[in-house]
């Protein structure tokens, strides 16, 4: 047999080299290491004095195995089998390959490797498209941006943010280093350190905005009116994703948050997410992604991780996306400023294993700096920042908090406490709370549960509404387990608000029913 | 699951709404009033009020109803799906396009590559079984083009030269294939390469030919066509075996007839270009 037309026998030669280039191609695999025999570790030229004050102030120990870098033994004999190194974790006491299959059989028969697993993922910056038309309305909308967190409350009082670090994984930060909502940050050198871990160079201020827009919901400033909460923070900023590369690898996370414990973080925030491209929505339990674990790894060193649930809500995926459905994760949903309640694009909890995901909500359409200029957003990830900046004023008035009672004081503080449900975990964190722990004070019941025959009727008082938050009542089912079997958010527009059959519910079902800002519960 | 969009009630039937007294009532009050109307033949004047009153009405039954926002039954969404890309049963159609590349023989037609092609257009079904094999079936409709080159050698399927000539063969098909995944991964369909066989109804042939002539008593050209159908040169039959490498919507295929399509008893006449490699894109 042979090809009459030469050209004919090119193409198909060039297309059958280019499909397999792409299908045979080396993949970035993880080979987790048994032991790190050999490694030294000086806990105080490691880390930055800020990283040892954390661990102190925490209780944490400064010589953790974990710590401990990677074996020089066993990373010098993977380098000498002509096997690409591209990182290491000493989290997960793993390095980063790349290489064939073949390759990879090879090193998982060396005796110190524990096992091995694939990293080829899709990252998804958690926000919408943007819309750069700048409205006149944008210093008030700005002002409830914030206000909805009662970051007015924590301005007033002095808490910005100050002396509280944070870390800022994202696709990239261009404008950072000239846009006016930055100068005050500037100023001051309080942009600590940057890093961009896709390419292990410093600069930062390139390639996706989103970076830009998301520190600029944690500590921007215009004309003296906030963006975020927490404008004297100091930060880290990680370039860890690169947005035109349809896969990322999720080493770079890995990677970046032990920068960032490294280098003194106390908040991380991370607008990212790994959805389809390996997982699937039932795999969102907080064990099966190594970021989840690395997220959990880094509550554990004493660091506040807060993540975005993703905008999957009104699509096929509908869940929370990792890594935010890690149980040490402030998972934070969205709210949309209009209505005040679930935006729809915004992820539902639970994880898979039931716990409350998202945990707290913020407003997810926002105004946000863009490389040159202002823009309105939508996002979860704009959520996440503006709820990482409510928590460094938060930290900053209970310095004596450690990271986890921080995670739950802040849960207590949001508007719906104790009610939640899988759309708006607890609502939207108040700075109030903080200040003067004022929704602690227990509210008269404005909402009364009347059981006659087999019907249970729910009345409420209507009062004239002024504003949105007045007109909604929130109820949930939750059953002996603790799990919910059904949540809604009603508008309230007449005293007889909802009828039940009593036939919905079992044995040790309970109803709780939240309105006006108080919450009772019936236990049947 | 249910998810309630923002600003639209909703009822459910497990549900008795406070307010459906008040509602009952209301309409009935609507109907009253629309009766009234429609008696009030003599003034216009009065039919105008009747509607303003009813106007009121309806959007006073609008603005007292409660509104359900949202209403989420948590444990729908812990039902596993059974379809999806990478779940176990996903099916969607595609379109492709393959050129004839060769057939691989001495006694070929012929024909001009460029110019002939298989237009495709079909149905896929997947069934999982591991997360990296899978076996599936496709059907199709197929329309395969054969550009005729226009020389000296030409024999097939006449020795007559024209301006254009082509042969064009319609069928039905069935492939059944099976999948091997050769990545990690969630609810995609990843990489991949199929192979498989087909086998195809042609259910129909044609014959075009085109030509230019300009006749004695006229000095404008005109254009001759000509299409013959159902040529009994062709096999109504093919069979053969196909291959695809893809990654998600895209992939590359390849098709190799192993069948005659000329039928033998045509002594002579050339063989049809065997292999087509070509382009699919499945719409999902």
């Amino acid at each position: 047999m042979k090809f009459k037309n030469n050209k004919v026998k090119n193409y198909l030669i060039f297309i059958l080299l280019l499909i397999s280039s792409n299908i045979f191609s080396q993949n970035t695999y993880v080979v987790f290491l048994k032991d790190k025999s050999g490694s030294l570790f000086n806990p105080f030229s490691y880390f930055d004095a800020k990283a040892i004050e954390r661990r102190m102030m925490l209780n944490k120990p400064l010589f953790d195995s974990t710590d401990f870098p990677v074996s020089n033994i066993y990373y010098d004999e993977i380098l000498k089998n002509k096997i690409e190194i591209t990182g290491h974790t000493r989290w997960f006491n793993a390095i980063f390959v790349n290489s064939n299959e073949k390759q990879i059989a090879e090193i998982k028969k060396l005796p110190y490797v524990k096992n091995v697993e694939e990293l080829n993922m899709q990252v998804v910056l958690c926000s919408s498209n943007e819309n750069i038309e700048i409205t006149t309305n944008q210093k008030t909308f700005l002002k409830n941006q914030t206000g909805h967190l009662q970051g007015n409350l924590f301005r007033d009082a002095g808490y910005t943010g100050k002396g509280m670090r944070i870390a800022i994984f994202d696709g990239g930060f261009p404008g950072a280093n000239t846009h006016p909502a930055f100068e005050h940050i500037r100023k001051l050198n309080r942009i600590i350190k940057t890093w961009d871990f896709t390419t292990n160079k410093e600069n930062v201020y390139l390639a996706n905005n989103h970076g830009t827009n998301v520190l600029s919901c944690i500590a921007g400033l215009l004309d003296s009116i906030p963006i975020g909460l927490a404008t004297d923070a100091e930060f880290l900023l990680a370039r860890t994703e690169v947005a035109s590369e349809p896969f990322s690898e999720e080493k770079n996370w890995l990677e970046a948050v032990e920068w960032a414990d490294k280098n003194g973080a106390q908040i991380i925030n991370s607008s990212l997410g790994y959805t389809d491209s390996r997982y699937f929505p039932w795999d969102m339990n907080g064990k099966k992604s190594l970021v989840a674990r690395a997220a959990n790894m880094a509550a554990s060193k004493g660091m506040l991780v807060v993540n975005a649930v993703g905008n999957e809500g009104s699509n096929r995926w509908k869940k929370i996306i990792t890594p935010a459905d890690a149980d040490s994760v402030l998972s934070v949903g969205g709210i949309d400023p209009e209505t005040y309640y679930h935006i729809n694009f915004s992820s539902y909890g639970p994880s898979t294993d039931w716990r409350l995901k998202p945990n707290v909500s913020a407003f997810a359409h926002v105004i946000a700096a863009t490389p040159n200029n202002i823009h309105e957003t939508d996002g979860t990830s704009f959520s996440s920042p503006l709820v990482a900046g409510f928590a460094a004023c938060a930290w900053q008035t209970h310095p004596q908090f450690n990271n986890m009672q921080l995670f739950k004081e802040i849960e207590k503080s949001a508007l719906l406490y104790p009610y939640f449900d899988y759309a708006h975990g607890y609502g939207i964190p108040q700075a109030s709370y903080f200040l003067a722990k004022t929704n602690q004070v227990e509210k008269q019941p404005s909402v009364t549960i009347d059981i006659t025959d087999d019907l249970l009727k729910i009345a409420a008082i209507v009062l004239p509404p002024k504003d949105a938050l007045n007109k909604y009542l929130y109820f949930h089912i939750k059953d002996s387990k603790g799990h919910l079997k059904k949540y809604e958010v009603i508008e309230v527009y007449q005293n007889d608000v909802i009828t039940l059959n009593i036939s919905e519910f079992e044995k040790g079902d309970i109803l709780r029913i939240h309105y006006l800002g108080s919450t009772i519960e019936k236990q049947f | 699951m249910k998810s309630i969009k923002r600003n639209r009630a909703t009822d459910y039937t497990n549900l008795n709404r406070a307010g459906t007294f008040l509602g009952k009532l209301l309409l009935k009050l609507n109907k009253l009033f629309f009766s009234a109307t429609i008696c009030v033949i003599c003034g216009s004047l009065c039919r105008v009020k009747s509607f303003q009153l009813l106007f009121f009405l309806v959007v006073a039954l609008n603005v007292t109803a409660q509104n359900v926002l949202m209403s989420e039954y948590p444990n729908e969404d812990t039902i596993i799906p059974k379809y999806g890309p990478n779940l176990k049963k996903f099916y969607f159609v595609y379109i492709g396009y393959e050129a004839f590349a060769d057939d691989f023989s001495d006694n070929s037609a012929n024909i001009r590559n460029r110019a002939s092609g298989r237009t495709s257009f079909g149905f896929k079904f997947k069934r999982r079984i591991t997360n990296f094999w899978a076996l599936g079936y496709d059907i199709n409709m197929s329309s395969s083009t054969f550009s005729i080159k226009q020389n000296s050698q030409k024999t097939f399927p006449s020795v007559a030269i024209h301006k254009k000539e082509r042969l064009m063969i319609g069928g039905l098909g069935i492939q059944i294939f099976t999948r091997f995944n050769f990545d990690r991964r969630g609810n995609t369909i990843g990489k991949y390469l199929d192979i498989g066989g087909y086998i195809n109804w042609n259910y129909t042939s044609q014959h075009f030919t085109k030509d230019f002539t300009t006749p004695a008593d006229s000095s404008n050209a005109l254009t001759i066509k000509t299409t013959e159908s159902q040529l009994n040169y062709f096999e109504n039959y093919e069979y053969g075996v196909k291959a695809s490498l893809g990654s998600n919507h895209f992939a590359i295929s390849a098709t190799y007839r192993i069948s005659d399509i000329t039928k033998s008893s045509f002594v002579g006449f050339p063989e049809m270009p065997r292999l087509s490699v070509g382009i699919n894109l499945a719409l999902y």
